[in-house]
């Protein structure tokens, strides 16, 4: 039996359709097979490799891991995003070559984020430089998308359509509500320390679902000094935001004032209070006087 | 008030009132060794001389003492667990544990009123303080200094005990006032909330909002908290220290003994009748 070259060019053309229409099924059905064919349209490829917890590399003294766990990112809002989706700058070749992927992959999510990336441009965090481009020793401390979101593990804020039964947009605001640390602390040590008042601070560290979370008074993506008058934390702007739990405040924003003093002071006040320094300074006293007691019989 | 203000104030809050427990308890600490000292503890603890009573207390006070001391103990730990949370997770429990003790104990409290004014009981007259009571607080002041032995007995209670139980029930109004207006949720029907209704209007109008109102209700909520625990340090203490058969009693844990003529107050048993008619005298 043969074909005529009419009737081969309609089998290529249904091929063809049909493997348009099913590949991407196939690939969401067996997301993570192992398949040495795809360079770069899914993350099975990466994970032959990516997908082994021993994949370590040694720089210098320590050990880095480039692990990812197939199990996290399935878990996570980006589960059918492909790992070039995020990696741009992915090179098929083994080590990847030179290229600042860290960075471009932290920034690859304007891509699709565009709105949170333009506000976040408008910020303190911004910065105006494309990756690869060298960077002064402050704009090198200026966090990237992935450096508060994370990498692989970013949960979804919103429900899932396809699995109704799991409550996936509230666990996910839950868990980004809880990584304050994480997300802000982790650079702004200062602050995260002095995030110590009765019922904002002390109780958002102890996990308190109702304290807020640093983004919650100091927004997310368009930060601004608390000079600035675009800031959440500038005075003028103090009854919108206590507003957003304390509903009766009034229209007076310099009462105000005295709620966020207390959010970030209550330590450097009560170091700085003279009876708590005298009891202090006394146990110190006693302290050493029965330490020194000690020492004279050991 | 200015944002340094209300910042110092809370600290200032925190720190008096911690450093004041601890000199509390370190008073009693010396307080117990002078009992020691002067004999007067030896008398109790090692011969058994405690007070006498001549009337044992009920069982409806006692069951509602009990029953008080634990919701007030759970109140003071949850609530310096809002403030001051030493472990993880535990606020919404805490908070909503810390309602249901706050109405027991409201619940308590209005009960107690009752009893002590309208019931058949109606004990107030125990706790009312009288003119040989105001006469008596010298004296009863010099005993628990360890300047005198004899401590004046007018009633059931002395003087002092009269005063802090009476101060007790003022703080307990005003725990209760001063709690109720830190809750923010809409009451039906009226459509206010407690805090507006309790606070809100008037304070709040005076300081020119709502939430400040409640925020000095907090305050005052805290300072009224650590009263309660200076005072309950030195209730137990007295209590442990001056009379344990009746603390036993109190917590049904041993039968307090009763000497009706202990103090001459009458509380006799009533006397077996007799057919013998009552000899008149002259001057009758």
């Amino acid at each position: 039996m043969t074909f005529g070259k009419t009737a081969r060019l309609r089998l290529m053309a249904l091929a063809s359709a049909l493997i348009v229409v099913l590949a991407p099924r196939l690939a969401a059905a067996q997301r993570y097979d192992l398949d040495f064919t795809l360079p770069t349209a899914g993350k099975s490829g990466c994970l032959v490799c990516h997908g082994d917890p021993n994949l370590v590399r040694l720089k210098g003294s320590s050990t880095v891991s480039f692990w990812v766990s197939e199990k996290v990112i399935g878990g996570s809002a980006h589960a059918k995003v492909p790992c070039t989706g995020c990696h741009l700058d992915f090179a098929y070749k083994s080590p990847h070559g030179q290229t600042d992927w860290r960075r471009s992959a932290k920034l690859s999510c304007k891509n699709c984020h565009s709105q949170e990336f333009d506000t976040y441009a408008k910020g303190v965090h911004s910065i105006s430089v494309e990756p690869g481009q060298k960077l002064d020793v402050r704009q090198n401390q200026k966090p990237l998308c992935g450096d508060c979101h994370g990498a692989h593990d970013i949960a979804r804020l919103t429900d899932d359509p396809k699995t109704a039964n799991v409550d996936e947009g509230a666990i996910g605001k839950a868990k980004l509500h809880a990584d304050g640390y994480a997300v802000c602390g982790n650079c702004h040590q200062d602050y995260w320390k002095s995030y110590s008042d009765y019922y904002h601070g002390s109780a958002y560290k102890r996990g308190a679902p109702d304290a807020p979370a640093c983004w919650q008074c100091h927004g997310a993506h368009e930060i601004y000094p608390s000079t600035d008058k675009r800031s959440m934390t500038a005075q003028v702007n103090l009854v919108d935001t206590c507003g957003q739990c304390h509903a009766s405040i009034g229209q007076n924003s310099e009462q105000y004032v005295s709620y966020a003093g207390l959010v970030h002071r209550r330590r450097q006040e009560l170091d700085a209070n003279p009876v708590y320094a005298f009891i202090q300074e006394a146990s110190k006293a006693v302290t050493g006087f029965f330490g020194s007691i000690r020492d004279l019989f050991t | 008030m200015s944002t340094i203000d209300l910042v110092k104030l809370n600290v200032w809050l925190d720190v008096i009132f911690s450093t004041l427990w601890f000199v509390v308890v370190a008073v009693l600490a010396f307080h117990f060794v002078l009992g020691w000292v002067t004999g007067r503890a030896q008398k109790k603890w090692l011969k058994h001389q405690w007070p006498e009573h001549d009337w044992a207390p009920p069982p409806a006070p006692k069951i509602m003492h009990a029953q008080h001391m634990t919701m007030m103990l759970i109140l003071g730990f949850t609530g310096m667990y809002i403030r001051f949370p030493f472990f993880t997770g535990g606020r919404v429990a805490m908070r909503y544990i810390h309602y249901f003790a706050m109405t027991v104990v409201t619940i308590n409290l209005i009960w107690r009123f009752w009893y002590a004014f309208y019931s058949k009981q109606r004990d107030w007259r125990e706790f009312a303080i009288g003119r040989k009571d105001a006469e008596s607080f010298l004296g009863v002041a010099m005993y628990y200094a360890y300047l005198s032995n004899k401590k004046p007995h007018v009633a059931k209670y002395n003087v002092m005990q009269k005063g802090s139980y009476i101060f007790f029930a003022l703080l307990m109004i005003l725990q209760a006032f001063t709690g109720f207006a830190l809750l923010t949720f809409n009451i039906p029907i009226l459509h206010v909330t407690p805090r507006f209704l309790l606070v809100g209007w008037w304070l709040g109008a005076f300081l020119g909002s709502v939430d400040l109102a409640g925020w000095y209700a907090r305050t005052a909520h805290y300072i009224i908290n650590w009263l309660f625990i200076v005072l309950t340090t030195v209730h137990v203490y007295l209590s442990a220290s001056e009379d344990v058969p009746c603390t036993l009693d109190f917590f049904g844990l041993k039968k307090l003994p009763v000497n009706p003529d202990a103090f001459g107050h009458g509380h006799h048993a009533p006397e077996p009748e007799t057919n013998v008619a009552p000899v008149l005298t002259e001057a009758e």
